[in-house]
């Protein structure tokens, strides 16, 4: 993987860059803001890694003048600022995730992936993780390749998470998206439809947790490539 | 006489004083101003008046009634009375009643009544470019049968009348605006004497040094004794408080400088080893330390942007429940690999509104920090629950788990900084701070108890529904 880590501090710079390169991912540094939007002009990476105090230009000036261009590689934040605040301008300035420093080098490497695999998974048409494999053309899961056998409504709630990890959704915000009007779905029938889909995919890295009263999380489990 | 004041500072209270007097003052000096003018006036008028009335009697005396008619020998006496005014300029005439002039000017004006016998009578008119005053008086002349009236008018300009009138006002006017000069200074005095307590407090608040801290020693008059005592109890919290906050950053360097020390010497242990396995477990024992202190130095912050935030007072209105669920949501997706159940639930408000007035950021803050200490101190199986819920005049937010809860003695020392109970492996003994400070600045009460399940229910009851 191509990366570019834009970061001011060198001596956090050449931890993240050291283990990164170990990991087998070629990763460049560039610790001024000005030079890194230049930079960013002209040359593609798969993934940016992006400081926000930094000379020159801040990183949500980076941000905002990369999706400007309509530059849409992930962008993973990485900020020392303390505020809420910092985190919603970041995403909404168009950042795909955040994280907090100080950070474990473990989850850092884990989100990248996660990014990563989304980026190429969206190219491939396919979502993949570990024995996990779905594609989104055919509608077809497998685990280890075997075929899951979903039914209509199963793939349709399967995309539904998959297109929405990590976020909460209620049996409410389900059912809008996978019932008609006419088709009026109890409560309790989305219910039994995610107690089937897990089973089915019981052996997949992939899992809905239930938050009683909240709704649903979706999530994968991260698998090392 | 206003004495300026020695810097640009708000308006003092002698300055305030001061002009109120000066006000009362000149508003006495006026009322004086038109009685003086009216005096002067008066009697500028009745000392000519005289000499001009003198003048006129003294003609009538010499006047004749003949066979001819009426004569008049004017005596030269009279017309030296007049003429003490010396830069006046005299006109006489001398009549009878049918309008004859007997000698004089017969131009000069005539008065506009009938003049009765004997009384004079006194009136100003132009003439000959200058005011004058005149006087006309008559006598009734009787020869034999015979008899006529005679009527002598004499006048003069008024410059000398006008000149005495002056030097009268400038005189009595001088002499008031003395006294009130004189009283202005001794209101002056009497000010000065009256504000020097409170003169000599604020030079002593003035050069006090920030650090100086004793109480003011004046013994003040009775009318501001209640003002000292309450600048002294201020006095007195503020330092109070600067030793709070000594205390907190004493406890603050004690904590960091213990995390560090301990994460050096891991360290310092891990390049003494010759065992590559050894080696490694202290290096994952340093892990650990640095996991701690980290979360020690978040703590820190998150508590430092609280109480800063409690100050600012950054205040607006929210939806509790909106922001329950999204900080619980957060926290889900943090613990997603976790075993722990949440549960948000929603008890019925009965009309209540969640809409609370207070600073969001800092109450999510508080929020977070309970389920953090839910989620460290209970078992993986932890089930943890939010609620909203309403309370007698208001609502409720209450966090359930199923950890070890704390032992009720101990509920109100938990909420201590750094209380030695929560200063175990994983705690960092400023999260219940933290919510304790956060329901401080909202007013809300804080409790603990014991929930149904066995372990702590953590409860804040606001009070205050949304702000004006």
């Amino acid at each position: 993987m191509r990366m570019l880590y834009i970061e001011d501090n060198r001596e956090l710079a050449e931890t993240v860059i050291e283990r990164f390169r170990n990991e087998g991912h070629a990763i460049d540094l560039e610790c001024d803001g000005e030079e890194a939007n230049e930079l960013l002009r002209h040359k593609q990476f798969d993934l940016i890694l992006l400081d926000i105090n930094l000379p020159g230009k801040s990183g949500f000036e980076i941000l905002r003048s990369m999706r400007a261009r309509k530059d849409k590689t992930p962008v993973l934040i990485l900020t020392a600022r303390s505020e809420i605040d910092d985190r919603v301008i970041g995403l909404d300035a168009g950042a795909d995730d955040y994280l907090l420093k100080p950070f474990d080098f473990r989850e850092l490497s884990a989100r990248c992936r996660a990014l990563a695999r989304r980026k190429a998974g969206n190219a491939r048409n396919e979502f993949i993780n570990g024995n996990f494999v779905f594609d989104m053309a055919s509608k077809c899961a497998t685990i280890d390749g075997v075929d899951v056998e979903l039914r209509n409504r199963e793939v349709q709630l399967l995309e539904v998470f998959l297109n929405n990890l990590g976020q909460v959704l209620s049996k409410e915000d389900i059912a809008d998206r996978i019932y008609t009007f006419e088709e009026a779905p109890t409560l309790n029938a989305i219910e039994q439809l995610i107690t089937r889909l897990r089973k089915k995919l019981d052996r997949s890295p992939f899992f809905v947790k239930t938050i009683r009263g909240l709704g649903y999380i979706a999530h994968v489990n991260d698998a090392p490539d | 006489m206003l004495m300026m004041p020695r810097t640009k500072r708000r308006q003092s209270m002698r300055q305030r004083l001061l002009l109120g007097m000066l006000a009362g003052f000149i508003a006495i000096l006026s009322i004086i101003s038109i009685g003086l003018w009216r005096y002067a006036d008066d009697a500028a008028n009745q000392s000519y008046d005289r000499l001009l009335s003198g003048a006129a009697l003294v003609i009538l005396e010499h006047t004749f009634l003949t066979t001819q008619g009426i004569s008049v020998d004017i005596p030269y006496s009279a017309m030296e009375t007049v003429g003490l005014a010396r830069d006046d300029r005299v006109f006489y005439r001398i009549y009878s009643q049918n309008g004859t002039t007997i000698t004089g000017d017969s131009q000069l004006p005539l008065p506009d009544v009938i003049v009765n016998d004997k009384i004079p009578y006194y009136f100003d008119a132009w003439y000959s470019l200058e005011r004058a005053h005149f006087i006309v008086q008559s006598r009734l002349l009787t020869e034999g049968s015979h008899s006529d009236t005679v009527i002598v008018q004499i006048g003069h300009t008024r410059r000398a009348r006008n000149s005495l009138r002056t030097d009268l006002i400038i005189n009595g006017f001088s002499i008031a605006l003395i006294v009130t000069l004189v009283g202005l200074f001794f209101i002056w005095i009497g000010i000065n004497r009256a504000l020097h307590p409170l003169i000599a407090i604020e030079e002593d608040l003035r050069q006090r040094e920030v650090t100086d801290f004793k109480l003011l020693q004046v013994k003040p008059p009775r009318e501001i004794a209640s003002l000292i005592s309450s600048i002294n109890a201020y006095i007195q919290r503020l330092k109070n408080s600067l030793e709070h906050s000594q205390d907190f950053i004493a406890d603050v360097t004690h904590q960091t400088r213990t995390s560090l020390g301990t994460l050096q010497g891991q360290l310092g242990l891990a390049t003494q080893e010759t065992s590559l396995e050894a080696m490694r477990e202290r290096l994952q024992r340093a892990d650990c330390q640095v996991q701690r202190t980290i979360r020690l130095n978040n703590q820190l912050l998150s508590h430092a942007m609280v109480i800063h935030r409690a100050d600012k007072q950054e205040t607006s209105n929210f939806s509790l429940v909106d922001l329950a669920r999204s900080t619980l949501e957060q926290i889900v997706r943090d613990q997603i690999h976790s075993h722990i159940e949440f549960a948000f639930i929603l008890d019925d408000l009965a009309g209540e509104s969640d809409i609370i007035g207070g600073d969001p950021i800092s109450l999510r803050e508080a929020l977070r920090n309970l389920l953090d200490n839910a989620v460290r101190h209970g078992p993986p199986a932890n089930k943890i629950d939010v609620r909203i819920c309403k309370h007698q005049s208001g609502v409720s937010l209450i966090v359930d788990d199923e950890g070890p809860g704390i032992a009720k003695d101990k509920h109100k020392k938990v909420l201590e900084r750094f209380y030695s109970d929560t200063l175990g492996d994983t705690g960092s003994g400023l999260g219940l701070a933290i919510v304790n400070a956060v329901a401080l600045s909202h007013k809300a009460t804080l409790s603990l108890q014991n929930s149904p399940s066995g372990g702590l229910r953590v409860r804040l009851d606001f009070t205050n529904g949304g702000l004006e």
